[in-house]
């Protein structure tokens, strides 16, 4: 194995408490990826196609997972999740909804505009750091993304 | 008098006096028969006369045995006619025995004569004055009865021409009587029928015209007065036709009026129903959006304050890890609360299909996911096979849910756990049933039961929002069905429902 390239995670994320409360959550499990926030989705969508903030950006360097809100102000996630499916660079990479609501109709159109995975945030904190605990677990190191080539 | 009637008297009167006067002729003509009998009688008798007068002098004359034989039938037959002759009135029988009588006379003098020359040849002179005398005797007689024959003939003739006189003036006064009687009466006739008619028809155009008033037929015995009085009868059929069409119409009318109306109330229905739909619609995004905006602060609250209690866990005193836990179990307190409302919200609002539900089935699986949430509990199921119901699969397995995770959770401090899930029949209907040993309630309170938020424990001994039971309840009414609990402090609960 050649010098593990650090896996990406895009946090994409409105809520600065939630923000942190992930990131914490992240560190208590010891999770050593690099996370990049985008507090709208604008910005993610300027990350992803290195756009506006993030012009210039190398973009053969995509996330291994992005984990999306889907209340947002500006663009939101369903957006987010239709432009970066809509476009060739973006189409394949793996989308973790991840929101506070568990209503059928935002799971149901997450998954047809190709969500790869739904989870509604925990409100009790201990089973949320389980959940990023498993995400991590699951998408960054059992899943084989499209991005693990070996090169 | 019926028209009928009188027109039968116009017929068979004609008919009656043609027949009478047929008889009068008949009788009349029967009576010159007879007369003309009597008359040729009475002609025979006078030539009878002349005949025997003939005879008588033929044998003065001669004195031969012919004009006695002659004599003899002549007289012969004057007796004969004599007899012939039917008697009348007392005049003609005076008349006829006075010929007879001189007939007889005659006889007598002739024979007188006759016997005067048998008795002696020549006669003596003074017989030839008797004989005469005896020959103008006769001859006198023979002459009476000549004259009394015709006299008799005239009387007769007399009689039968004031009798045939009679006859025609009474054949002439009936006829004229009958000339009468029917020219009056067909005249009344015509008349009674022209005034019946243009009665008549004066009513059938004021009917005609629409005046549908009634009046009493004349009370004629007649046709045309059975016929006005029929008239009449029609007439009033026609108005209580009229009448009851208009009733008829009168009630179309209030029907369209009641129909409008009708469809007026369904038109506000269509309203009411579109709006509550509109409510609903708006119900729902404001479920969305509370779900999603109240959780979220909810989790900064309780993320931090669980981070807090983590990592300042060393910096913090009894009292300060104390509060912080407080805010943390409130935090999640509230999340189930927020859970909960949304899901009572939700069983309200869901669209629900009527199929086959296997809730036995449907149950084992719900305890299956209980016992294995807590493994060490010590737990007795009963289930019974077969309990099918017909309903929402969806919202039945939420009630089932609240059901037996009550049950569950209620009876946690037995040693040993015994929920039974079943079905009776009470009444004919059948009727499931949700048994617990676990720590019942007390019946005085069984009305709070089911109303939401309302709870009968102590909150530290047995978390929950008092959401579950309302959501059942709201779940099988929406079946058209009911709940009811029975229970006892330490003995356990049963909740039963019909669907």
């Amino acid at each position: 194995m050649n010098g593990m390239k650090k896996k990406i995670i895009l946090l994409v994320e409105d809520n600065p408490d939630d923000v942190t409360l992930t990131l914490l959550a992240f560190k208590e499990k010891k999770l050593v990826n690099e996370i990049v926030v985008a507090k709208d989705g604008e910005e993610a969508l300027d990350y992803l196609f290195g756009t506006g903030k993030y012009a210039g950006r190398d973009l053969s360097v995509m996330p291994t997972l992005i984990l999306l809100d889907l209340k947002m102000p500006k663009i939101g996630g369903l957006e987010v999740l239709q432009r970066l499916r809509a476009d060739e660079r973006t189409r394949l990479l793996p989308v973790v909804i991840l929101t506070s609501s568990s209503e059928d109709r935002d799971v149901v159109e997450s998954y047809k505009l190709g969500a790869n995975s739904y989870i509604q945030k925990p409100v009790d904190y201990q089973a949320f750091m389980d959940a990023v605990g498993q995400l991590d677990l699951y998408w960054l190191v059992l899943n084989k993304s499209c991005l693990d080539k070996s090169i | 008098m019926r028209i009928r009637t009188r027109l039968n008297l116009m017929v068979l009167l004609p008919f009656g006096v043609a027949a009478f006067t047929a008889a009068i002729i008949f009788w009349e003509s029967n009576r010159e028969e007879a007369y003309l009998q009597k008359s040729r009688v009475t002609a025979e008798i006078v030539k009878g006369a002349l005949d025997l007068n003939l005879s008588a002098k033929q044998y003065l004359l001669f004195q031969e045995e012919r004009p006695i034989e002659q004599w003899r039938t002549s007289s012969q037959s004057m007796q004969e006619d004599l007899n012939d002759l039917k008697v009348g009135s007392r005049e003609e029988q005076l008349l006829i025995a006075g010929m007879r009588q001189y007939h007889g006379r005659a006889q007598q003098l002739f024979s007188q004569v006759t016997e005067s020359y048998k008795s002696g040849l020549p006669l003596p002179d003074v017989n030839k004055l008797l004989l005469e005398r005896l020959s103008g005797q006769l001859t006198i007689c023979l002459t009476t009865i000549s004259n009394d024959a015709i006299r008799l003939d005239r009387l007769s003739y007399e009689k039968i021409n004031s009798f045939r006189e009679r006859a025609n003036l009474l054949i002439i006064s009936f006829l004229l009587l009958l000339a009468m009687v029917i020219s009056s009466t067909a005249w009344l006739l015509s008349r009674r029928i022209i005034a019946g008619i243009k009665g008549l028809g004066a009513r059938m155009e004021v009917v005609g015209s629409g005046d549908l008033n009634p009046q009493a037929g004349t009370v004629a015995d007649d046709e045309l007065g059975q016929l006005s009085r029929s008239f009449e009868g029609m007439t009033e059929k026609l108005r209580e036709i009229t009448v009851s069409r208009d009733d008829l119409a009168r009630e179309i009318t209030e029907r369209k009026g009641i129909e409008a109306e009708r469809e007026k109330i369904s038109e506000e229905l269509r309203h009411k129903v579109t709006e509550l739909e509109a409510s609903n619609r708006e119900l729902e995004s404001f479920s969305y959006s509370i779900s999603h905006d109240l959780r979220t602060p909810l989790r900064s609250i309780e993320g931090f304050s669980q981070f807090v209690l983590k990592i300042y866990h060393d910096k913090l005193d009894d009292e300060g890890k104390d509060y912080l836990l407080r805010i943390n179990n409130a935090a999640q307190r509230l999340a189930k609360l927020i859970e909960d409302i949304l899901q009572l919200s939700r069983m309200t609002r869901h669209e629900m299909v009527r199929t086959e539900v296997d809730m036995s089935a449907m149950a084992r699986e719900i305890v299956n996911d209980l016992a294995k949430s807590e493994p060490d509990r010590q737990a007795e199921i009963s289930i019974q096979e077969g309990l099918l119901a017909d309903g929402d699969p969806h919202l039945l397995k939420v009630m089932l849910q609240n059901l037996l995770e009550n049950a569950w959770k209620y009876s946690r401090k037995q040693t040993t756990t015994h929920i039974e899930f079943g079905r009776t029949n009470r009444d004919g209907r059948s009727v499931f049933f949700m048994r617990d040993n676990g720590t019942g309630f007390n019946m005085a309170y069984v009305q709070k039961l089911f109303q939401p938020f309302q709870r009968l424990h102590d909150m530290t001994e047995y978390p929950g929002t008092g959401i579950g039971l309302a959501t059942v309840q709201r779940i099988i009414s929406r079946h058209g069905g009911k709940v009811w609990a029975e229970g006892e402090i330490g003995k356990g609960a049963t909740f039963s429902f019909t669907l």
